[in-house]
């Protein structure tokens, strides 16, 4: 559904959504929101799982936050509270009510944030985003930096495939395991020359695009313009957000 | 009284890297419009670095690099890459966008072309370099002689005056050794300026009409194709071989031919 907006709505509905969600504290209403992203997410098709498949390599930081959340969160421990301990009784952790629900919120909000992000990446390839985030005004400096790094990653997926070839070629065995002899020293040398290799073959690619005129915008061919009802869209959603906002300000 | 531009004119042009390397030690030289010109030269002698300068990739550090009389400066490049069109020896650091359309639309979008003018360009640049119905293909998924075929529709699609080439049938198979010089000559009939660089001798001595032999970052030899006949400098001072029916001829005539067609009519009229 999100695919039929302009990509400049599209950007505009996402970002607006995460700056709401962020600022959402009812479990409640986060649930909505995460229930209405997965919807956008389910009818962007398949193409959602690539995304999200990749974004979800960052799961265990948030995990790890969500923790950290529960275990900061000031609130006075009862019986029927959780106590963690560690490490024989060196060390305890107990984790309130109030820790709880404190995780929940932000494992809530990222849920939602993600699912937003990922329905926009399933259906805006890159350049119509770096496209639709310059003409919305963005500095180049950020876009072009972006585009750098998105191109450093394909570069680097290529040189690392093709480092690897080479390697086995001349009889490289996977070692057993990262603890083993040695293992750790080869993976590190692997990982220098990779992204050594890599800058110098980005730098080439930035001088193709030089050479052919790239000054830091990305034109499509196919440049779209917004209608009223992009503009229409993308406010509906907003509204959504904004109007869960208010209720939870409100108390309704 | 009216002054001949010419198409790429070099003055004492010196080149050093950030580790010292001086690549090019006072180039000197001018290439009229419509030439077909070949830069001939070992490994490391120095062609490559002198072609980044003509699209202004690499900016003089000393010397002058001028494109139709207008001196190379950081403040007019989009001007010159908009006359110079330069093909990297390795299409993978050319190619990069996901279908073979959007890649070659590139170049002309970036000139701030017409929807509508940038769909006919390519739609050209694809007709001429024999890759029409790959438009819609990932660029990743076709074949090294294709994505060089794809980088070169990427450059004509922006209608350049000036075409520079590295090395161009490196890793060619020879259909498309012959598809690419066919389409060289097609080109060079419509007016355009070629300038090759390549260390391929006897595509040099079939192709070109002039020739400039660097080594060492210095010109030692610009002239027509008869420099190739040079032992001593094609062997010695350059470190190359000469054309292959040159040295077939060598020890029967004294003006050995330098192309086929030569030596074709030499055995025909001489030895016959």
């Amino acid at each position: 559904m999100l695919g039929v907006l302009e990509p400049r709505a599209r950007v505009i509905a996402v970002i607006g959504s995460i700056l709401i969600i962020v600022n959402l504290s009812d479990p409640r209403l986060l649930a909505a929101v995460a229930l209405f992203w997965g919807f956008m997410a389910v009818t962007s098709g398949r193409s959602w799982f690539e995304p999200a498949k990749r974004g979800l390599v960052g799961l265990p930081v948030v995990l790890v936050l969500v923790v950290v959340h529960m275990l900061t969160a000031p609130g006075a421990p009862g019986a029927s509270d959780l106590v963690v301990t560690l490490l024989g009784d060196r060390a305890s952790f107990s984790v309130s009510h109030e820790g709880i629900v404190r995780g929940g919120i932000f494992l809530l909000r990222f849920t939602g944030a993600f699912l937003a992000v990922t329905s926009l990446a399933a259906v805006t390839p890159s350049n119509h985003l770096f496209n639709a985030l310059s003409r919305l005004g963005v500095p180049s400096i950020f876009i072009v930096t972006a585009q750098f790094a998105l191109r450093y990653l394909a570069v680097l997926q290529q040189e690392g495939r093709r480092m690897s070839i080479a390697r086995q070629s001349r009889g490289q065995v996977r070692a057993s395991s990262f603890w083993a002899p040695g293992a750790a020293g080869s993976i590190g040398q692997l990982i220098g020359a990779l992204f050594t290799r890599s800058a110098y073959r980005a730098e080439r690619v930035y001088a193709g695009m030089l050479s052919r005129g790239y000054d830091g915008f990305i034109r499509l061919s196919d440049e779209s313009s917004l209608s009223w009802s992009d503009y229409a869209a993308a406010g509906v959603v907003l509204s959504i957000h904004t109007g869960l906002l208010i209720i939870e300000l409100v108390g309704l | 009284m009216s002054t001949v531009v010419s198409a790429v004119e070099i003055s004492q042009l010196q080149f050093s890297y950030p580790d010292k390397t001086q690549a090019l030690r006072g180039v000197n030289f001018s290439v009229p419009c419509g030439s077909r010109v070949a830069i001939l030269g070992p490994n490391g002698a120095g062609k490559s670095t002198l072609l980044l300068h003509l699209n202004g990739i690499h900016v003089a550090q000393e010397g002058r690099v001028s494109i139709l009389g207008e001196d190379v400066t950081s403040s007019n490049l989009k001007w010159v890459r908009s006359k110079v069109g330069v093909v990297f020896q390795d299409p993978d650091d050319q190619v990069f966008s996901l279908t073979v359309r959007e890649d070659v639309a590139f170049g002309p979008l970036n000139l701030d072309l017409g929807r509508d003018e940038v769909a006919a360009r390519v739609e050209d640049a694809l007709a001429t370099v024999g890759l029409a119905g790959l438009s819609e293909k990932n660029p990743q998924n076709l074949s090294f002689g294709q994505k060089k075929r794809v980088a070169l529709a990427g450059v004509l699609a922006m209608g350049t005056e000036i075409l520079v080439l590295d090395e161009p049938l490196a890793h060619l198979d020879p259909t498309g050794q012959r598809d690419l010089v066919s389409t060289l000559d097609q080109l060079s009939t419509a007016g355009k300026t070629i300038i090759v660089a390549s260390h391929n001798i006897d595509f040099v001595a079939e192709w070109a009409d002039r020739v400039i032999i660097i080594a060492a970052g210095r010109i030692i030899a610009d002239g027509d194709k008869r420099v190739l006949l040079d032992r001593d400098l094609m062997e010695k001072q350059a470190g190359l071989t000469r054309p292959t029916v040159t040295r077939l001829f060598e020890g029967y005539l004294e003006q050995p031919p330098t192309t086929l067609e030569e030596a074709r009519h030499l055995l025909k009229y001489k030895f016959c």
